[in-house]
């Protein structure tokens, strides 16, 4: 193991509050924000009082003076300037005014607000100014995820989305972040109905449209959905004369469904189940793990040597030569291709034995995992990161890895997990994340964060106790800058 | 990861394509009534008939077009391929 990067050291390009003989820069702009807050609030607010005090004439009652003293004013205060930004300014293109309204807002950090920008710039589909510049963080994140899905990137959206509902404690998601945020997202898979991954998305989001957005994916794809949960929904969510045709329709399927009884015929040859599985995944639908070992299971009979021995047959009648070796070689493709839905797929296979044809697609899929993260490390040199690597692609860099490898520690095992651990995994990986912090410093601080932990809970797993502890005190060193 | 998805959707589509369910033949037929069949469909393409532009699949109707109709004739040519292609749609015939 190399100790160059037992522990990082983000002081060459300090945090911005740390800058400076007092405040510094990011400090006087707290400051500034700080009055201008209470400047305009406290305009508000006492023209408010005074203007409805004399209206009223003292007749209100406490009920009404603490709904107008302290409940709209508070409202007014922490809630408005978001949603003037994201209901309002955002999707009329009023980028100003969306950046001034979240400028105002409780709700965002100062620091938050140039990966807000970005976001918006993404949303709007506009080029995003500075984005070099910026750092990595959770908004930054959804602006990728955005791009990505609009990019038809499912897989890597994914990547995103699953890390970030995955962070951890300490890693800020801002509450705007899963409002609004992966609302722009849902919201794109629901525009081209891609129902898994809207599904996928909003599970990670918060609020009433996000909610619906979430029912309305899962009675598309066949949940039962009571028509009187989503129109509820729908009741209480924005955006509702938008979203008014797709929850009738949903309505009245559940109608339909309710007292027809309809059901899906279900594919029933081998063959058509393969294809149907394949047609899963294609969708970038989740697949289980149980359901492609059970197909495999349901396989042998008709690829073992009886079967292939039928097709070599045929293949003489045909006059194909090497008959047999191309009975063979369609064995091994079905292999190859349940191998590739297997890597695919979610959830832990059972440890009990099972028949050859099971295991074989079981080794198969092992060594397909292991050669992937193998393949994949020549990406994680540490030397080569330079500062023309953002610290949000060195991030998205490292969700490939990532992905690989929580992938093969539901095949691979934990003794071959851990000596690919030992081999390479760690000292690349661990090199290239603390390259990252020395080059990029604060910005890449939440990256970082997220990096260091996941690697101590992978060395965790493998027994790696010297590699736990010092990723531990990385990942606690980069928590201090983003706090 | 991306190419996974790539991987997937092109053996779903090599699937879909299998020249048997493009020429809409049993995988038993012959050499001759497979040469007739496609064609036929050529014919009936360059016409521009509905009827043509599409063939079912047990994962419903798909698109069919000239190239598609002489590429799963040249396939079928193939012996070896055909074998390949005589498998997999004999399995699916059962689920039509």
């Amino acid at each position: 193991m190399t100790t160059a990067g037992a522990t990082i050291g983000f002081g060459a390009r300090g945090s911005l509050a740390r800058r400076g003989p007092f405040l510094g820069r990011a400090g006087t702009l707290a400051a500034f924000r700080l009055l201008a807050w209470t400047v305009v609030w406290g305009i508000v607010l006492r023209n408010i009082g005074g203007s409805v005090g004399v209206w009223t004439g003292g007749s209100l009652g406490a009920v009404l003076s603490l709904l107008i003293g302290v409940v709209i004013p508070a409202w007014f205060f922490v809630v408005f300037p978001g949603w003037l930004a994201f209901r309002i300014a955002a999707p009329h293109g009023m980028r100003r005014l969306a950046f001034a309204a979240c400028w105002m807002s409780p709700l965002v950090r100062l620091r938050d607000l140039p990966g807000i920008a970005a976001f918006l710039d993404v949303a709007a589909d506009r080029a995003s100014t500075g984005w070099a510049d910026l750092p990595a963080d959770a908004w930054t994140a959804l602006a990728a995820a955005l791009q990505a899905d609009r990019r038809r990137s499912l897989t890597h959206a994914a990547h995103i989305v699953d890390a970030l509902a995955h962070l951890p404690d300490g890693a800020r998601f801002p509450w705007l972040a899963r409002r609004h945020g992966v609302e722009a997202l849902v919201i794109a898979a629901v525009a081209r109905r891609d129902w898994p991954a809207a599904a996928r998305y909003a599970r990670i989001g918060q609020g009433r449209l996000v909610g619906l957005l979430a029912l309305v994916a899962d009675a598309a794809r066949g949940g039962v959905v009571p028509a009187s949960a989503l129109w509820l929904r729908w009741a209480l969510s924005p955006m509702r004369r938008t979203m008014l045709p797709l929850v009738r329709v949903l309505a009245r399927r559940d109608r339909i469904a309710a007292g027809g009884g309809a059901t899906v015929t279900p594919a029933s040859s081998l063959h058509a189940r393969h294809i149907a599985l394949l047609e899963t995944a294609a969708r970038n639908e989740e697949i289980r793990a149980e359901d492609v070992l059970a197909l495999a299971t349901a396989w042998q009979p008709a690829l073992d040597d009886a079967a292939l021995a039928g097709l070599h047959a045929r293949a003489l009648e045909l006059g194909v030569r090497d008959g047999a070796a191309r009975a063979q070689a369609l064995r091994d493709q079905v292999l190859d291709e349940l191998a590739l839905l297997l890597a695919r797929a979610d959830g832990e296979r059972a440890r009990t034995p099972a028949p050859a044809f099971v295991e074989s697609l079981v080794a198969r899929t092992r060594e397909h995992e292991l050669a992937h993260i193998r393949a994949s490390l020549a990406a994680f040199d540490g030397d080569r990161v330079a500062p023309s690597l953002h610290p949000l692609a060195a991030w998205e860099r490292w969700l490939g890895l990532r992905a690989a490898w929580e992938r093969a520690e539901q095949n691979a095992g934990r003794a071959a997990l851990a000596t690919l651990w030992r081999t390479g995994v760690r000292d690349r990986l661990w090199g290239y994340c603390c390259a990252v912090s020395h080059v990029h410093g604060a910005r890449a601080a939440w990256a970082s964060y997220v990096m260091f932990d996941w690697l101590a809970d992978r060395a965790e797993v493998v027994g790696d106790l010297v590699a736990v502890l010092a990723n531990r005190e990385n990942a606690r060193i980069a928590l201090g800058h983003l706090r | 990861m991306t190419a996974d998805t790539d991987d997937v959707e092109n053996l779903l589509r090599a699937r879909l394509e299998n020249p048997f369910l493009v020429l809409e033949v049993a995988p038993a037929a012959g050499g001759a009534e497979i040469e007739r069949q496609g064609q036929r469909l050529l014919a009936e393409l360059a016409a521009g008939l509905d009827g043509a532009r599409r063939y079912p699949t047990p994962f419903g109707a798909r698109a069919r077009t000239a190239e598609l109709v002489r590429a799963a004739i040249a396939e079928l040519r193939d012996p070896a391929r055909r074998l390949v292609h005589e498998w997999w749609a004999g399995g699916l015939e059962h689920a039509r």
